[in-house]
């Protein structure tokens, strides 16, 4: 994941907005699977999901004249779309259910709950190897300082090391994306 | 002792923090305070699996791309739209509000509708089939009126129920304590509109009674309405977009 304020990112911003099919193709490379992830866990359906992943980066093509790059970065404005097409769908759902009101209430804070876990996620793919590694060997799989070291053949100094960083940008890039949304 | 950097609170964090370091976050506010958004942060980890991440098919991008070349009829909106609605300027809104008469409509929108861009219309199918495909039926880009800086996009759209809906997404609109935002779509002559109802968020979603012509209301506005009980329009418009018909 490498959007967001970074040179790079911004470049890409640019390109997707002049209508370069190369930077859609290189987004949807970096923000499909955060996407299609958000789409599966809320739509509980991998076939929904997939409608919801090409609707968006559809939609986002098809809008690209409308996202100004210098007000947020473009996984944000993605991830904006991809809401609002799961809440579309769910409400769809909730139509031929012919309860739209209750299931709806119900559904919105399940989306945004599923956002910030997938949105996390992501945020620690990342960190790269091999800090992504320890942190999902340490907080996914509870697995000790002492055993992550033996796992990976690394010194336990150096394990502790990585999760100090870990823990730093993560909290640091979860803050700005908190006052970014 | 002096407050603790990032790598000290992180080492608490990990459960690696020295009896010092612990000792000054048990009695420092500030430092507590941060050690608290590093907990919040493993907490937050914590309630992670691998499972959360999930690719997509292979193909999927096929569909994407194949679905990118826009169809003659179905241009995108947003290609043929200029996304400046003219604005009409702040001290004439603030008399106008004032005023509070029937002639404010002129001076108000006189330039959107004389200067109307015309946002895409066409009917552009999105998704992919099955019981999720909707019609657009016209849409705009928003333009904030104060700074005319794009402020989100208004789009009229069939719902596979048949139902017309206006969807407003629009980012930058500030919620105030002491009024509400309403939405309304008025005629290009100013003269008669029609209200949807307030703006609750950045993704509101009206539905369009029967009888409302976009045709005959093709301006999206978005106003701000002081609590006075007072059902028209205040003349206070801070958002605009044009539909095409």
């Amino acid at each position: 994941m490498t959007l967001g304020t970074s040179a790079h990112g911004r470049a890409l911003a640019r390109a997707f907005v002049e209508g370069d099919e190369r930077a859609l193709e290189e987004l949807y490379r970096d923000v499909s699977s955060l996407v299609y992830s958000l789409a599966a866990r809320a739509l509980e359906s991998t076939a929904d999901a997939e409608d919801v992943t090409q609707q968006t980066f559809v939609s986002a093509w098809r809008g690209r004249a409308s996202y100004d790059p210098d007000r947020g970065d473009l996984r944000g404005w993605v991830v904006s779309i991809a809401k609002r097409r799961i809440a579309d769908a769910l409400a769809a759902r909730a139509r031929e259910a012919r309860r739209e009101q209750a299931v709806q209430g119900i559904h919105v804070t399940t989306v945004d709950e599923h956002a910030d876990k997938v949105l996390l996620a992501c945020e620690v793919e990342a960190l790269g190897d091999p800090r992504a590694t320890i942190v999902a060997l340490a907080y996914y799989e509870g697995a000790t300082h002492e055993q992550i070291a033996q796992r990976l053949g690394m010194p336990l100094g150096t394990v502790k090391s990585h999760l100090r960083r870990s823990l730093i940008e993560l909290r640091n890039r979860w803050e700005v994306s908190d006052v970014a949304s | 002792m002096s407050h603790l950097d990032d790598d000290a609170l992180a080492s608490i964090a990990i459960g690696d923090g020295t009896p010092d370091e612990l000792e000054h976050v048990a009695t420092c506010p500030e430092c507590a305070a941060e050690l608290a958004s590093f907990t919040a942060m493993t907490a937050r980890l914590g309630a992670l699996d691998s499972e959360v991440l999930a690719q997509p098919p292979a193909e999927l991008w096929q569909a994407i791309s194949s679905d990118l070349t826009p169809h003659p009829d179905s241009e995108p909106a947003q290609e043929r739209a200029v996304p400046v609605a003219p604005a009409d300027d702040l001290a004439t809104r603030r008399n106008a509000r004032r005023a509070r008469t029937g002639a404010r409509w002129w001076t108000l929108g006189a330039a959107a509708a004389a200067g109307a861009v015309i946002g895409g219309v066409g009917v552009a199918a999105l998704g992919s089939g099955d019981d999720q495909v909707r019609s657009v039926l016209a849409s705009s880009a928003l333009t904030d009126l104060a700074t005319e800086q794009p402020a989100g996009e208004a789009t009229v759209e069939v719902l596979d129920d048949g139902q017309r809906v206006l969807v407003v997404d629009t980012s930058d609109v500030v919620q105030r304590d002491d009024a509400y935002l309403e939405v309304w779509l008025i005629d290009e002559q100013i003269e008669g509109m029609v209200s949807l109802g307030h703006l609750t968020g950045d993704h509101t979603v009206f539905t369009l009674p029967d009888g409302v012509d976009i045709a005959q209301f093709p301006i999206v506005d978005i106003s701000i309405e002081p609590v006075d009980g007072v059902p028209t329009h205040s003349g206070d418009s801070i958002t605009r977009g044009v539909l095409g018909t």
